[in-house]
């Protein structure tokens, strides 16, 4: 009977130091969740919930992530206000964003100097990675690999020749058009012209009439979704017909709805693709969203799920060496090698940028395909 | 490509500038202010026009934008009356009542984010992405129905203001309003009417130009070109802002063709700059 008595007493003991040794680890989101670039924010929030509840139901042991979401309405200086407040409010020990390259610039000055790590799921600017710093990685490659593997592609794949490139002018088009431009000089597309438009501009024709008068193989776009389309549009109401490169804007519902049926046969080039990876940890992803939402994953939703995953799994290996801190998170993100995510194998470089399958795409009865996966 | 084409295209945007330029210089007039909350009018009524869309499929296009109209010029009603009636009568600064319109668009935007959310909306309709020919030349199939609305708007306000009592009454509050205010005319109900009939006539332009683009809360960033077209113009005179719309259309869709594509927001702003030079008064306005 005292036997027994101790018995459970014991056990008791055990459970409660077990469950007073479990801990939550508060980690900031943040993206646009409203605004013009708000289905960049809010998609890849969702796919980083459903990690998350993964990730919560005995990923990191006991251990639990606390996910703490803020809206930066794509603005820089919200991100970076957002960013502080979870820095000094809620001690984040990592930081899951952002979602657009502007945003992310912003923030990566606070967590840099707060020494918190950063992985964002979107953004590409190049720049981003170029100052080497330690605290900030991506899981999206960078806007020099996209527009190198475009032009690649062109000229490979599809042999074109020449391409007319129209460019979003701020710190998204921009960096993407240059390393376009130089890696066509490099392989020998030629250019055929460049013209770079007011990001508030939704009037192309007097654009359009122009490229279509220099008569290239292709049109190659570097702006948004909402740009895309309406470029698309007005190119069939003006019966321009030349194959068109829209970048990741094919994969976005409202570029298909902006450009109507004008938006079939165009290409672009998507962070996802629900379905072109064939791995297991693929696999399991899109059957597991198509039950919960009984549709495919969007590339947005695809990116913050890895995102969520490739920091879980730097916690984890981060508690298997001894114990889990911003700088044990911190050094096991750079640590990360071939982690099979649901975007594909990932790897993260020594300057934060990420090596990952890119999907290259076409919209094929109102359906996106895969056209080639780009290693 | 052929110019014409970029002429019948500055057209239609132009007729949609001169509609949302219209609404400036009628409250201009009516109130004494600039009512940078015009473009955001303009939005709020492309959402309605939407909302009625969808809740109504069957109903012809050319049906939903006087229901708009109607909806977003009560609401431009409830706003004058509510919040820019009150401030007037307090004599509020220009600086003020600038700002007061600033923040009205403000909310308006924020509001339309908050009831149709953050992604664009596109009209669920054939005319959307159906084209017609004129003479040999592929345009939008909505480009008719702007130009006929435009010209149908501007008729029906030359008649209200010559005809109707309503329309004597609004113009005489607007010229002189104690002497107006003596021979009965409600100021206050005058100015409101003037601002829910600017509200309407922006709310069908917004219903017209969202074939042609899609709606977004951002839409009324459109209303600066369409200030500029009021100045151009003249702001207070109606057939200036009509052609101040026109001359900014064309304008900036013949120079996007013909200078510099890249330039082409710049260039309406410019246009406005190079007139306001030589006539300082806009082009229908008086000297002195």
């Amino acid at each position: 009977m005292v036997l027994a008595r101790i018995g459970i007493f014991a056990t008791l003991l055990l459970s409660f130091a077990s469950s007073a040794m479990a801990k939550d680890f508060p980690v900031g989101f943040f993206g646009p969740l409203s605004g013009p670039a708000a289905a960049y924010g809010s998609e890849s929030l969702a796919g980083a919930q459903l990690a998350l509840e993964e990730i919560n139901a005995g990923y990191l042991g006991s251990d639990k992530i606390k996910l703490i979401p803020a809206d930066d309405t794509a603005s820089p200086g919200v991100a970076a206000q957002a960013v502080q407040r979870m820095i000094d409010i809620d001690d984040v020990v990592a930081v899951v964003g952002g979602s657009t390259s502007a945003g992310t610039a912003a923030a990566i000055e606070v967590t840099k100097e707060a020494k918190v790590p950063q992985l964002s799921p979107l953004a590409v600017d190049s720049a981003l990675t170029l100052a080497n710093n330690p605290w900030f990685a991506r899981i999206a490659q960078s806007s020099t690999t996209w527009a190198e593997r475009t032009a690649e592609w062109l000229k490979k794949d599809k042999g074109a020749k020449s391409v007319y490139l129209l460019v979003r002018n701020d710190n998204f088009g921009i960096p993407l058009a240059d390393a376009f431009e130089k890696k066509a000089k490099e392989i020998g597309l030629e250019l055929k012209g460049k013209i770079a438009y007011e990001p508030t501009s939704r009037e192309f024709r007097p654009t359009l009439a122009t490229v279509a008068s220099a008569k290239p193989d292709y049109i190659v776009l570097w702006g948004y979704y909402t740009e895309a389309g309406l470029m698309a549009k007005q190119m069939a109401e003006m019966q321009i017909k030349f194959p068109f490169y829209v970048g990741s804007a094919i994969g976005i519902d409202q570029y298909r709805e902006i450009a109507g049926p004008s938006a079939e046969g165009t290409y672009g080039l998507l962070y996802y693709l629900a379905g072109s990876i064939e791995t297991d940890a693929g696999k399991k992803f899109v059957q597991k969203w198509n039950e919960r939402y009984h549709r495919t994953p969007t590339q947005y939703e695809g990116m913050g799920y890895d995102a969520m995953y490739v920091l879980a799994d730097a916690m984890k290996r981060a508690a298997a060496k001894g114990g889990i801190s911003k700088q044990t998170i911190r050094d096991e993100i750079f640590n990360t090698k071939a982690f099979q995510g649901a975007t594909g194998p990932i790897t993260i470089l020594s300057n934060g940028d990420a090596q990952r399958p890119l999907p290259m795409a076409e919209l094929v009865d109102g359906k996106v395909k895969l056209d080639t996966l780009l290693k | 490509m052929n110019l014409s084409l970029q002429l019948l295209s500055g057209l239609a945007v132009g007729c949609i500038y001169s509609l949302v330029a219209v609404g400036f210089s009628m409250v201009y007039r009516a109130m004494g202010l600039v009512n940078f909350a015009q473009g955001d009018l303009m939005m709020v009524g492309a959402f309605v026009g939407y909302s009625i869309i969808i809740s109504a499929p069957a109903l012809p296009f050319w049906l939903v934008v006087p229901f708009a109209a109607a909806l977003t010029a009560s609401l431009g009603y409830v706003i004058a009356q509510s919040a820019l009636w009150p401030a007037i009568q307090r004599g509020a600064s220009q600086t003020y009542l600038v700002l007061l319109t600033l923040g009205i668009g403000i909310v308006l935007s924020n509001g339309a984010r908050l009831i149709w959310g953050a992604n664009p909306r596109v009209y669920p309709i054939p005319l959307t992405h159906e084209t017609i020919r004129v003479g040999q030349y592929p345009v939008p199939a909505v480009y008719p129905l702007i130009g006929l609305t435009m010209v149908v708007l501007i008729v029906g306000l030359h008649l209200l203001f010559t005809r109707t009592w309503l329309g004597l009454a609004l113009r005489a509050a607007a010229d002189d309003a104690q002497t107006a205010s003596i021979m009965g005319v409600n100021r206050r109900f005058a100015s409101a009417a003037s601002f829910a009939l600017a509200s309407g006539i922006g709310a069908a332009a917004g219903v017209l130009y969202a074939p042609i683009t899609f709606v977004s809360a951002d839409m009324g960033m459109l209303g600066i070109k369409a200030f500029a077209a009021a100045v151009l113009g003249s702001l207070g005179s109606i057939p200036g802002s009509v052609i101040g719309g026109l001359v900014i259309g064309i304008g900036e869709t013949l120079g996007g063709q013909l200078v510099s594509s890249e330039y082409q927001d710049s260039l309406a702003f410019l246009l406005m700059i190079g007139i306001l030079l030589v006539k300082p008064t806009g082009l229908m306005g008086k000297r002195g």
